[in-house]
């Protein structure tokens, strides 16, 4: 197995030690000039709440003794009289006579805008605080060496850990967006040819039990037994990934577990040896579901899932393990479009009819393919 | 060697001006240059003063309404019943009771003060220029000499 090789880069040669620490002094310098503009407000709004106090208060006698200033310099004994109108300067040299409470309600107005606008400067040190505690960060890291490590991303698949191989398949991250070499594709090529020929192979064995249709629709077949004692199985797994909408696709998977139950019913009724199954991923999972499904019901989803599942999973180059998860419904299944044959399956039969499989995944596309053959 | 020490000792030299120059002259200069705007605000302040006091006086106005400012550009109305008597601010935060002919009396022999003061800062502007001035001319010698 191939593993994705990782890069190795200092981190000060990405972030100097030095540039950073300046930076760090700069957004310090910022912070600084972001503080006193934060006090100024704030002066602004503990000057204002004065004056709604004021404001409120005057209108309670008819004049106030005061003295009234005349220039800053010099004023005279006096009194307020009309305590109940203030002009109000409304902005651009237009004033409004008010009344206590209406100038109240502006100021009220004026202080409900200085106080947003203090939070959005609170809020603007917050992150630059935040930014230049990493700066401060990056310098110290940088002058101590450390070292970036950078590698492919690979997700394990869990049904393959939980199998008896015990060796994870793994494919390469969608999130990578790593482009397979040829080299790579050309052997995933030809294990997948292998792969469809084995189970061909197989599948002459017990061709004569199975539905043609089935196999035309999907290039899967569940063999008429299937349901009788749930021991053979063969299926198709489509696993969606995460790109997918998990509320659809969770109400997807339920409703494919629905028509599973009723193609139980039917199936073994009528011993039609075509069904669907489909696995609920556990929720911490995204979305990842397994459908095999009745002929023609679905066909269009299924092919929409491929064609997401093609594009998204390139498979890496593992060897295919002979997986029999013994899944009820509800349990999990994680990322890949996954085949398995009936005859690695022989062995190992499940309890419930609900069975899952891990197995050598390959690109659905495949499934086109071996329609197209058969069909 | 000693001219490499000398050459050292110069360069020290030069550095050692220059922040007098930066830390000392110039901080001062600016602290002169903003105490003299505060005595011109003083004058302005003083000189609307005189002329309002004169208007009253041309007017023989006993009593008068103003809007006056309670912050926030939120004014009331106040009423000023005997106009004849002007508290005014001599300084030290200390307001004193003044007639008219009294207040303009005052008025003038502030402005007279202001005058005087505001030439002081202005000279003590001058002589820090010039000390700049001459510092970096030293400077520039210093710098002129090594080369030789």
């Amino acid at each position: 197995m191939e593993r994705a090789k990782g890069t190795v880069t200092p981190l000060a040669s990405v972030f100097s030690a030095e540039e950073s620490q300046k930076a760090a002094k700069r957004l310090e310098e910022t912070i600084g000039d972001r503080q006193r503009e934060l006090n100024w407000l704030r002066g602004f709004a503990a000057d204002n709440t004065g004056l709604v106090n004021l404001v409120q208060r005057l209108p309670d006698e008819l004049s106030h003794e005061i003295m009234v200033p005349f220039g800053s310099a010099a004023f005279f004994p006096g009194r307020l009289i009309h305590t109940n109108e203030f002009l109000v300067l409304l902005g651009e040299g237009y004033y409004a006579e008010r009344s206590s409470k209406q100038t109240v309600e502006i100021l009220q107005r004026r202080g409900k805008s200085l106080e947003s606008q203090v939070e959005s400067l609170k809020a603007t040190i917050a992150d630059l605080e935040v930014e230049a505690k990493f700066l401060d960060v990056t310098a110290y890291e940088a002058a101590e060496g450390v070292v970036d490590i950078r590698e492919e991303y690979v997700e394990e698949d869990h049904q393959g850990t939980s199998s008896n191989s015990g060796k994870p398949y793994q494919f390469k991250s969608e999130n990578m967006n790593v482009a397979i070499d040829d080299e790579d594709y050309a052997r995933i090529m030809a294990r997948m040819d292998e792969l469809e020929k084995e189970e061909l192979a197989a599948q002459s064995g017990s061709s004569d039990e199975e539905d043609v249709g089935v196999d035309a629709n999907f290039g899967c077949s569940i063999s008429k037994n299937f349901f009788d004692d749930n021991d053979y199985v063969r299926s198709y797994v489509l696993k969606i990934r995460s790109s997918m909408n998990v509320d659809s696709t969770e109400n997807q998977i339920k409703d494919l577990t629905q028509k599973l139950e009723d193609a139980k019913t039917t199936y073994s009724t009528a011993e039609q040896p075509s069904g669907i199954a489909s696995q609920r991923v556990p929720s911490s999972r995204l979305s990842i579901g397994d459908i095999k499904e009745q002929p023609g019901v679905k066909e269009s989803s299924l092919h929409e899932m491929e064609r997401i599942d093609s594009r998204k999973q390139p498979p890496g180059p593992s060897e295919p393990k002979k997986v029999q998860a013994v899944a009820p419904v509800s349990e999990a299944f994680t990322g890949t479009v996954v085949e398995r044959s009936t005859s690695s399956l022989m062995n190992q039969s499940s309890a419930s009819s609900q069975v899952s499989s891990s197995n050598p995944s390959k690109p659905v596309s495949r499934f086109k393919m071996q329609r197209a053959n058969r069909g | 060697m000693e001219d490499d020490d000398l050459l050292f000792l110069r360069q020290e030299k030069v550095k050692k001006y220059e922040e007098f120059v930066d830390r000392r002259l110039k901080p001062d200069l600016v602290r002169a240059i903003s105490q003299r705007d505060k005595v011109f605000e003083q004058q302005k302040i003083f000189s609307d003063l005189k002329r309002n006091i004169e208007n009253l006086e041309r007017n023989g106005v006993t009593s008068l309404r103003s809007l006056i400012n309670l912050g926030s550009e939120v004014y009331a109305q106040a009423d000023v019943p005997d106009a004849r008597h002007v508290f005014v601010d001599i300084g030290l935060g200390f307001h004193v009771e003044f007639t008219w002919l009294e207040a303009l009396d005052f008025i003038s022999k502030k402005e007279a003060r202001l005058e005087s003061q505001a030439e002081d800062y202005t000279r003590t502007i001058a002589s820090i220029k010039a000390q700049i001035k001459l510092v970096c001319a030293g400077i520039q010698e210093l710098l002129q000499i090594p080369a030789e």
